[in-house]
């Protein structure tokens, strides 16, 4: 285990991707790329924010009772190298969808499949109509056409062929910057749509949870109100930047046709710019269900709870925030010294049915 | 503004605050503190105390800068024993309304000049400042206790002061005695973690038996209210009760099964009460009934050891045991039912079916923590191990089928669906290394 005086990260990457496991110990464990290793697990540590055992992935099911699930998650991931917060997704949602984390999970993977395709096309067609628009076509005719039918088609293809005229580049490439645009921005939504989306909505539900555990670090009596705090903090700096991200994102995105006509350099941006979003807000819709599973338990779980979130808190990285580098060391530096247990429960390597269907049941709601 | 138009003023404000008594519980938290504030300085005024009493959880919550007042001092040695009720728990617990009936009596009978002294010394302490409210509480407490000494010199005198709460004797007592070792008491709270303690170490045992027995001096009353204190913050009271009563606590022979036996009633209180919550709790719900007889038994296995030797209380124990032995029945019975029903279906069946099918088995596996404590184990495992060999026997035909030995081939996506719903309730019923040889095996057969 690295016994650096401050562990945070330098990157995202660094930090590595959310795996969404259901054995407690695995919980939120994070994979990155490894030049040696191909892959390698990132397990928080069980002392708190101290950071990680890095453990090769040919080693990780050795290591602990791993469910079923996990096990073919772990494979999953190797064969896909899902090293990214959507790679990883899809390939949550392939183990999922076996019903190997239960029906429940199942089911949600399933909706929430449709609903990324749904996002998908809808952002294709809005895309194409704020094209248009940009390129001094109305589209107030297109409005008024359905975008499934043949019609759509025919007059879309004859003015993106005026569009692409104009650009001065192909038709095909237009339909191709449009598709790679629809896929990255549809986990966001489309700023100058007004178009909502899995990313946005996330802001939400980490805003009331900034809110209701800064409110339980206000009432509690114990040595865990501290720790609360500090996750509330998290929690804001993340919304902080979140916001700062998203409007950077809308702006660059803002006028469609230059985004489509500058390609070669708007599109990369663009494409980084919503990336940094996925891996910011990785890991938090696990961490905001698991709190809100805890409100009506009594307050001995709830604290418990507490231990096991700081475990697995996602701490913005050294290099990815803006503020200046000792003052996110400053934040952290508190709670260095003071060694945080997770529940024993959650340190166990022994398979327990009854927390593993807890965590399933998160996993659920968090997909949902 | 004269006296009257300032006595119009607050019952006006009453008033109000009476007709706002439900939204109050939905206000602003900042609206709340206002509120909190103001309830607390005319907290004397008729039905105040009602909704005080009313808002308490959120009030406890919030805990809102509250203006300090004796009232308030006299009640902290008390606080931890608090209960809502308003007839005699039994068990060693205050109803609320009973210090304040005490309190009323201390102001009206004792030294008002006292009185008056310590008002003006906590009114120039602040809202936050802690240890000045203390100074001044060490000072209330001795008196207040003088007070109700006097009063329990004569028990029918005392009687005539609880007028309809006159079976609230035994609580005035215990009052009383928390009184009088208040400060005690005060250190034993500031050495003790928070509310619900899990579990205490050797050292802070140590310091504990310390604090009581220089507190109580060998005194069977003072004894028993402070163990009492600390037991009801306990998570697994009956264990605490079993240690703290087996260390020297300066008690004589005869009074040391007396204070013990007193104690244990709040364990009965406590037991009792898991009993009538999984009496109620509703038939269906397997996982909640395997959840309460859990808790159950837990707590009679420890009651059992704690009260070993108190005939009543082992025979009230043992009814107990045999409700929880009959839910557990009833959970084995219903589960093994719903499962070979589901068995039977296979993976096809609807959502709310495969969960219902998955809390059955959750509810036996919870079952299996504490079935040996109730001789139930056998039943339990043999259940599991039923569901894991039939899931078996249908895995091995699927193969077989895939095989092209036997039944006709399933398509592939309907093997594969077969096969998961085998792996799963295998792990569920069994253990995920079982589970995941099936996988293995039906990776390498269907391809």
């Amino acid at each position: 285990m690295k016994q650096n005086t401050l562990y945070l990260p330098s990157t995202f990457e660094e930090r590595g991707t959310a795996a969404p496991f259901t054995t407690p110990m695995f919980i939120l464990s994070r994979v990155r790329p490894d030049e040696r290793q191909g892959l390698v697990l990132l397990l928080p540590s069980f002392g708190g924010t101290e950071g990680s055992y890095v453990v090769p992935w040919s080693a990780v099911q050795e290591i602990g009772g791993m469910s079923t699930h996990d096990r073919a998650l772990h494979e999953e991931i190797l064969a896909t190298k899902a090293t990214s917060p959507d790679q990883m997704r899809a390939a949550a949602f392939k183990v999922a969808l076996t019903g190997l984390a239960g029906p429940a999970a199942a089911e949600a993977a399933r909706k929430a499949m449709d609903e990324d395709q749904k996002k998908v096309d809808e952002t294709h067609i809005l895309l194409i109509l704020a094209l248009l628009t940009s390129s001094g076509m109305t589209s107030q005719e297109l409005m008024q056409t359905n975008p499934e039918s043949d019609e759509w088609r025919v007059k879309t293809k004859a003015m993106l062929a005026k569009a692409a005229e104009d650009y001065g580049i192909d038709t095909d490439q237009i339909y191709y910057r449009i598709g790679e645009l629809s896929r990255m921005l549809a986990p966001v939504g489309l700023a100058i749509s007004r178009q909502e989306a899995r990313l946005r909505q996330m802001l939400q539900g980490l805003g009331e949870f900034r809110q209701s555990i800064a409110e339980w670090a206000e009432q509690d009596l114990s040595e865990m109100a501290d720790f609360a705090g500090f996750a509330a903090g998290a929690a804001d700096l993340t919304l902080d930047m979140a916001g700062k991200m998203f409007r950077k994102l809308d702006a660059a995105v803002n006028d469609i046709g230059a985004v489509v006509r500058d390609w070669p350099t708007q599109g990369p941006l663009a494409n980084h710019l919503a990336s940094r979003l996925s891996w910011l807000l990785d890991g938090w819709e696990f961490i905001i269900e698991l709190w809100l599973s805890l409100a009506d338990e009594p307050v001995d779980a709830q604290r418990d709870g507490v231990a096991n979130l700081m475990r697995i808190l996602p701490l913005i990285p050294r290099n990815e925030s803006e503020e200046d580098g000792d003052d996110v060391a400053k934040r952290h530096e508190a709670f260095q010294r003071r060694r945080l247990q997770a529940h024993v429960d959650w340190r166990t390597g022994k398979y327990d049915v009854e927390l593993v269907s807890r965590i399933e049941q998160i996993k659920a709601k968090a997909t949902e | 503004m004269n006296d009257l138009d300032k006595t119009v003023g607050i019952n006006q404000t009453v008033a109000a605050v009476l007709d706002l008594e439900r939204p109050l519980e939905h206000i602003s938290e900042a609206k709340f503190r206002e509120v909190a504030k103001l309830l607390e300085e005319v907290h004397e005024q008729p039905g105040v105390q009602q909704i005080l009493d009313h808002v308490r959880p959120r009030l406890a919550k919030l805990r809102p800068g509250r203006k300090p007042n004796l009232q308030r001092l006299f009640y902290l040695p008390l606080e931890d024993l608090l209960v809502g009720d308003t007839t005699s728990p039994d068990n060693g617990l205050l109803p609320r309304h009973l210090p304040a009936l005490v309190w009323r009596y201390v102001v009206k009978t004792g030294d008002a000049s006292m009185r008056k002294q310590l008002e003006d010394a906590l009114r120039r302490v602040k809202a936050g400042d802690h240890e000045g409210q203390v100074v001044i509480a060490k000072r209330l407490w001795p008196w207040a206790a003088a007070v109700l000494a006097s009063l329990l010199a004569d028990p029918a005198g005392a009687r005539a002061m609880l007028g309809a709460a006159a079976g609230l004797l035994d609580e005035l007592l215990e009052i009383s005695a928390l009184l009088h070792v208040a400060e005690a008491v005060d250190k034993l709270k500031a050495d003790l973690p928070p509310r619900p303690i899990r579990g205490l170490g050797d050292e802070q045992m140590g310091l504990i038996r310390r604090i009581i027995a220089d507190g109580a001096a060998g005194d069977a009353q003072k004894t028993y209210v402070m163990v009492l204190l600390v037991m009801v913050r306990m998570a697994k009271r009956a264990s605490f009760l079993e240690s703290i009563m087996g260390m020297t606590l300066g008690l004589s022979g005869a009074d040391k099964p007396a204070v013990y036996s007193r104690l244990s009633r709040l364990l009965m209180t406590e037991i009792n009460d898991q009993a009538e919550q999984l009496i109620a709790t509703d038939r269906e719900n397997l996982v909640g009934l395997a959840d309460g007889a859990r808790t159950l038994v837990n707590g009679v296995v420890a009651a059992e050891k704690a009260l070993k030797n108190d005939p009543k209380a082992r025979r009230q124990l043992s009814e107990m045991r045999k409700t929880a032995e009959k839910t557990v029945t009833q959970v084995v019975g219903t589960a093994q039912g719903t499962v070979a029903a589901a068995i039977a279906i296979g993976p096809g069946a609807p959502l709310d079916s495969l969960i219902k099918t998955e809390n059955s088995i959750l509810a036996l596996r919870k079952c299996q923590t504490f079935a040996s404590q109730i001789g139930l184990d056998r039943a339990v495992t043999g259940a599991l191990g039923g569901i894991v060999g039939e899931v078996r026997q249908k895995a091995d035909k699927l193969f077989a089928a895939v095989g092209g030995k036997g039944a006709p081939v399933p398509a592939r996506q309907e093997a594969e669906q077969q096969m998961y719903w085998a792996v799963r309730m295998t792990e569920l019923a069994g253990n995920p290394d079982d589970a995941d040889k099936i996988r293995r095996e039906g990776l390498r057969a269907i391809g």
